[in-house]
């Protein structure tokens, strides 16, 4: 039997005396040591068996079976359930007596700790499947594989909710109304794109009262003078329109009115306008219009006017306008570039110019909803669609159209918009595999956040996925592709929270070297840097220490660095410089800083956080944060004004361990940028940990890192890839994944790859079981 | 047949500053929907717009009772509709306080600011929270406007990480709940907030291309009503509840087509659509205050809510001389300097106010009164102190008049540790909606009229 390796833990936590861990659920440690002090038994006494007692006990829990504290403490799955609704207080029900909080956490904790005992060779987990929306970043890119669209409007929807530090997180991914419109409003959008209607050319007409300009009366717009009466018009495409303009005019001097067809300020024809008040005439013009938005304008041209002339039918040259039309496109819409989704859907007996026959409706659907639901589709469902386009001809529409309905359906089913996992087979209670095609979806939308391909639908199919030989070449081969961006642009920002260099904003007068091309390359810095260590296969340590990364000029400037000019982005070696891994690059040190200075509060608690997972617990009410400026009671430099800080008890046993991690960092600004000096004192880059770990400078926090806590980072670094791939909060019985990640990460030389790996083939990933506890 | 507005309007600029008065309501309402109001009184409305990190209180509490009160720093630009304010000073939000869950003030101060719950401590699974006063008025009053409700912000969800100390940041970002676990989504840009009020807007589809793209949307959303019922059989509980907002979506979004086709949404001739959200962070907010009085002046919705800035927003406001993010300023530690500086930001908010309320009372009713007389609109934090985090004694202030309900004009003082929610049930009765409890309430809140 093999109890779940924690001697590293314990060792940290002797290491770092603060244990965060201290019932929150802050982080997925959980505490070592229970105090022999707390009495669970007469806790559950009084607290509990009234109702959880005897042969209808609430919940079908029954604590009776329990004779002892040490029995309670093998029965983990009760435990969690205990400690879920003690922490979040669902129990004690509100209306029963309620354990003062301190006793409530000394139970948690003594629970918790039971939980880290787990055997891993007895208990093997995997959850409940979950229904998970399509964020935004997943819906545009399932888009795109989809059907060759770019909807950019994706950030029209309303934001995905964040849950255990990442978007994609089944649980949060609420849906609202407003999705739901958006959902339809984007169906309608893509479908247009996708599938071109040939349309047929069609007359809109413009009142009086919808023109503008000149004066309105009841039946005409009038210009008595030179000017305009004019219209915006919404050309669907590009190309050839006839513009009908319905006027007469009154005549003066010796000329008839002479009038324009203006678009987009622009005179594209001139006619002379000889009808009267009795018979209006129409005018015309063919005018070349953009996609979009057009300004169409009438331009009187030759105003007249003599009251003493004799004829006093030639005294007043005005225009009178009935209204205008707008007739198009003349020419059918052209062929561009993004038919080409347009002749992969309509894959059978369309584009040379033959009918479809009945069967081509069904096997364009068919392929659609396969590929869009994810999974082969049932008669049943195929015959639903058809209906629709059906129905849709029935009403006239074209086949194209009628596609187009039933495509518009398919994006807004709840196949498509959700990733649908089915409860396993049978009341199983051990974790079942899941389907062949809801694995191929796990590890696409892990690896590329979008859709399988083509290659993993065929090996889906061939029921062949779940072998471990061919998991890894689909593995190694998705890594390798181009889309496997998605784990940078998605998992590594979110991780390292580097969303938050887009709102950060730095001091112009305190730091004018940060401009908007500076905090472009920042990030693109850390994108790039993350990108080769997962298509060079790196090991993950050189996201603490390597000697390489890429820069463009204006970041080579911002570090130092000669001899790189431009916006290209090239690989540099940094031997020599101060520069390193994640921690040393601009963007790390921006979002971690505030507007006006570096903060070696936030560092430390970041390295705490997101690269050795233990973050320390949120500060107790009423301290005084710094100031901004020296002005204080407090002098000195920063860091001088943190130690000061810091000789208050209350807050010196969490800042022991945060402040030093960045201290070693201040010769970083709060933009990244090396420095000796703070005003006029030198930067002193020293740091002592709690348990006497000493260094001076990044380098040797770098190092120590490196060397002493990789077990840590590795445990982090699964943790977060775990939660992100499995999209959701891990569970205690998770530990047992994450530890055989950690060794797969040293049996490998840390690459990139072993990790992923590792998770894709974990029973978690690859099962579900209907008694989860989710 | 083209929907157009009975009177022209003058143009109203975009941006900072421009008020144009706006003509009488009357002609502007769809003609049916004037005809049916059967009493002709105009409709009432309500409001709540959230600001976050408390206030600096000292500028913010009037001296005076009573209708003989003088308005202090920040409350200051407020002058002109002075007569339509009521100040409330100690109001309380229980719900906000730890009661035992540890650190996160921000998220629990935002989550119960409009529901009076308590917020369940968690990351991400089983979020758990009440529905929020403008839901429960949307939810019984859904048939009196095309849009039920309208949630409005100038900041979308945050962007990676925790939000506060171990709670979810749905609660830090939203205000407006329509079930315990569902937060109704905010929309953030204003060309989109006009796009739903006004969907026909610039449109070159006659009526019939109009009936046709009803049909489909109606025959799209029966033929996943179906999907979502028969899938909804072959999962578990927590995934069948997922569903049931998908359901519940797709009856809303019928209902707002249905209505569509009764009454087409009227065009807003005069107010240009507005670009993507702008730069300027007081012309994002003053659009969306636009929006607003879009919303009320067409009718599209009663009920409003908007966040000025999502809880702990650690935003800098440097064009007003304080570049300092406000969360981090917020602990002010009783320094005189933050102190002064926060005031600014306060009032800075309380500038934009004032433009949504001006603007909102410079509109008339056909009845001669103006739009905000019908209003009751709250505004405040569900923070007092942002140093203390305190959540008793906040800052809160009702404007509007409710249809002639509420007294306004006024500085009051309710009772240590009066609930919020008390107000909240007053304004419900006001609306039309009653119901007997919300959140922690314990009773009406009696000083409004």
């Amino acid at each position: 039997m093999r109890i779940v390796g924690y001697s590293l833990m314990f060792l940290a936590a002797i290491l770092w005396p603060i244990d965060h861990v201290s019932g929150e659920e802050t982080g997925n440690q959980l505490p070592v040591a229970a105090t022999d002090a707390v009495n669970i038994v007469s806790f559950i006494d009084t607290y509990c068996t009234s109702c959880h007692e005897g042969d209808e006990a609430a919940a079908e829990l029954s604590f009776e079976k329990f004779q002892t504290a040490a029995e309670l403490g093998q029965a983990h799955a009760t435990i969690d359930k205990m400690l879920r609704m003690l922490r979040s207080k669902k129990m004690p029900p509100e209306s029963e007596p309620q354990p003062p909080a301190d006793e409530r956490k000394q139970v948690t904790d003594w629970l918790a700790a039971r939980l880290a005992e787990v055997d891993c060779a007895d208990e093997t987990y995997a959850a409940r499947p979950t229904l998970r929306r399509l964020n935004r970043f997943e819906y545009r890119r399932t888009i795109q594989d989809l059907l060759g669209v770019d909807f950019r409007s994706v950030s029209d929807f309303p934001s995905d909710e964040v849950g255990h530090g990442f978007d994609n997180i089944g649980d949060v991914l609420t849906l609202s109304p407003l999705h739901l419109e958006k959902y339809l409003a984007a169906a309608e959008a893509i479908v247009a794109e996708a599938i071109v209607v040939p349309v047929r050319p069609r007359i809109t007409r413009r009142t009086p009262r919808e023109l503008k300009g000149g004066v309105l009366t009841d039946t005409h717009r009038e210009l008595y003078t030179n000017g305009d009466i004019h219209t915006t018009y919404q050309a669907l495409f590009s190309g050839a329109y006839l513009v009908r303009v319905r006027a007469y005019a009154t005549r003066g001097g010796d000329e008839l009115v002479q009038i324009a067809f203006v678009v987009n300020d622009e005179s594209v024809h001139v006619d002379k306008v000889a009808a009267s008040r009795d018979e209006p005439g129409e005018y015309e013009a063919t005018v070349d219009l953009p996609q979009g938005e057009s300004t169409l304008a009438i331009r009187f041209l030759n105003d007249f006017y003599d009251p003493d002339a004799a004829d006093p039918d030639r005294r007043d040259r005005n225009l009178y306008v009935v209204n205008l039309e707008i007739d198009g496109p003349l020419d059918a819409p052209l062929p561009s570039p993004r038919s080409d989704s347009h002749r992969q859907i309509f894959s059978c007996g369309h584009n040379d110019g033959t009918e479809h026959g009945g069967h081509c409706a069904g096997m364009i659907v068919e392929r659609l909803a396969r590929r869009a639901f994810r999974r082969p589709v049932s008669a049943d469902e195929l015959q639903r669609l058809l209906q629709i386009a059906s129905t849709a001809q029935s009403r006239g529409a074209r086949f194209e159209e009628a596609i187009q309905h039933v495509l518009a359906a398919i994006l807004v089913s709840p196949h498509f918009l959700f990733r649908v996992e089915s409860l396993p087979n049978g009341s199983a209670t051990e974790p079942q595999p899941i389907s062949q095609h809801e694995l191929a979806t796990r590890m696409s939308y892990f690896l590329w956040s979008s859709m399988p391909d083509e290659e993993l639908f065929a090996a889906a199919a061939a029921g062949k996925l779940h072998e471990p030989g061919v998991l890894r070449r689909q593995v190694d081969r998705m890594l390798q592709d181009e889309k496997s961006q998605a784990i940078v642009d998605q998992f590594a920002m979110q991780w390292l929270n580097l969303g938050q260099l887009v709102l950060v904003e730095p001091d112009p007068e305190r730091f004018p070297d940060f401009d908007e091309s500076l905090r472009q390359a920042m990030l693109e810095e850390s994108r790039l840097f993350f990108k080769t260590i997962i298509r060079a296969d790196r090991s993950i340590l050189d996201l603490l220490l390597t000697d390489d990364t890429l820069v463009n000029g204006p970041l080579a400037k911002h570090y130092g660095i000669d001899g790189i000019e431009g916006d290209e982005f090239q690989p540099v070696k940094l031997s020599g410089t101060q520069r390193g891994g994640v921690l040393t690059q601009a963007s790390v040190l921006t979002i971690t800083s505030n507007p006006t200075r570096t903060s070696a509060v936030k560092r430390g608690k970041w390295i705490l956080e997101n690269l050795l997972g233990t973050p320390p617990p949120p500060p107790p009410e009423n301290v005084e944060p710094l100031a901004d400026d020296n002005s204080e009671t407090l002098v000195g430099t920063l860091r001088q004004r943190l130690e000061q800080h810091r000789t208050k008890l209350e807050c010196a046993t969490c800042h022991e361990r945060m402040d030093p991690l960045g201290f070693a960092l201040e010769n970083y600004d709060a933009i990244g940028a090396w420095r000796d000096h703070e005003l006029e004192h030198p930067i002193d880059s020293s740091g002592r940990l709690p348990d006497g770990t000493q260094f001076s400078g990044p380098r040797q926090l770098q190092e120590f890192l490196y060397k002493e806590k990789r077990e840590e980072f590795c445990r982090c670094f699964a943790e977060r890839i775990l939660t992100y791939a499995l999209g959701r909060g891990l569970q205690y019985q998770d530990r047992c994944t994450i530890d055989e990640l950690v060794e797969s990460l040293r049996q490998n030389d840390y690459k990139f790859s072993s990790l992923v790996q590792g998770i894709v083939t974990s029973t978690p990933f690859r099962m579900a079981q209907v008694t989860g506890n989710h | 047949m083209r929907k157009s507005w009975h009177v022209s309007r003058r143009h109203v600029l975009r941006g900072i500053g421009a008020i144009v008065a706006l003509p009488v309501l009357e002609a502007m309402l769809p003609r049916s929907l004037y005809a049916a109001s059967e009493e002709r009184e105009a409709p009432r409305r309500m409001a709540f717009l959230m600001v976050p990190n408390g206030a600096h209180m000292s500028d913010w509490t009037p001296a005076g009772m009573g209708s003989d009160f003088e308005l202090p720093y920040i409350l200051e630009p407020l002058a002109k509709v002075k007569e339509q304010l009521l100040v409330i000073s100690g109001l309380t939000h229980d719900k906000g306080r730890p009661h035992g869950d540890g650190a996160g003030d921000h998220a629990r101060a935002c989550a119960t600011f409009l529901t009076g719950c308590q917020a369940r401590k968690t990351h991400g699974s089983d979020i758990h929270l009440g529905v929020s006063v403008d839901q429960i008025a949307a939810q019984q009053a859904e048939d009196r406007t095309r849009l039920s409700s309208l949630e409005l912000g100038c900041e979308g969800s945050h962007l990676a990480g925790n939000c506060d100390s171990g709670y979810s940041c749905a609660y830090s970002s939203n205000i407006s709940w329509s079930s315990p676990n569902t937060p109704v989504a905010k929309e953030i840009n204003p060309r989109l907030v006009f796009e739903r009020l006004f969907p026909n807007h610039l449109s070159e589809l006659d009526q019939d291309q109009r009936d046709r793209g009803q049909r489909r949307r109606v025959s799209i959303l029966d033929y996943v009503a179906e999907d979502a019922r028969q899938l909804k059989l072959r999962l578990g509980v927590k995934d069948q509840q997922k569903l049931d907002e998908y359901l519940t979506s797709i009856r809303e979004v019928e209902q707002r087509l249905l209505a569509d086709e009764r009454e087409p949404a009227a065009n807003p001739e005069g107010y240009n659509k507005p670009y993507d959200i702008p730069q300027n962070y007081e012309e994002h907010i003053r659009l969306m205050a636009d929006m607003i009085v879009l919303a009320f002046q067409s009718d599209s919705t009663r009920i409003c809510t908007m966040m000025l800035a999502n809880e702990g927003s650690n935003r800098s406001y440097r064009f007003i001389g304080v570049p300092e993010g406000h969360h981090d300023l917020s602990h002010h530690g009783e320094d005189a300097g933050k102190l002064t500086k926060i005031r600014e930001i306060n009032r800075f908010h309380t500038t934009q106010l004032a433009y949504l309320l001006e603007r909102l009372q410079s509109t008339r009713e056909a009845s001669g009164s103006s739009l905000l007389d019908s209003c009751m609109l709250v505004y405040g934090s569900g923070i007092s102190d942002g140093n203390r985090h305190n959540n008793e004694e906040l800052p809160i202030v009702l404007a509007g008049r409710g249809g002639g309900v509420i007294r306004s004009g006024r500085h009051e003082r309710v009772p240590d540790e009066t609930p919020m929610t008390n107000l909240f049930l007053s304004m419900l009765d006001c609306f039309g909606t009653p119901v007997d409890q919300l959140g922690d309430s314990t009773d009406r809140l009696h000083c409004l009229s």
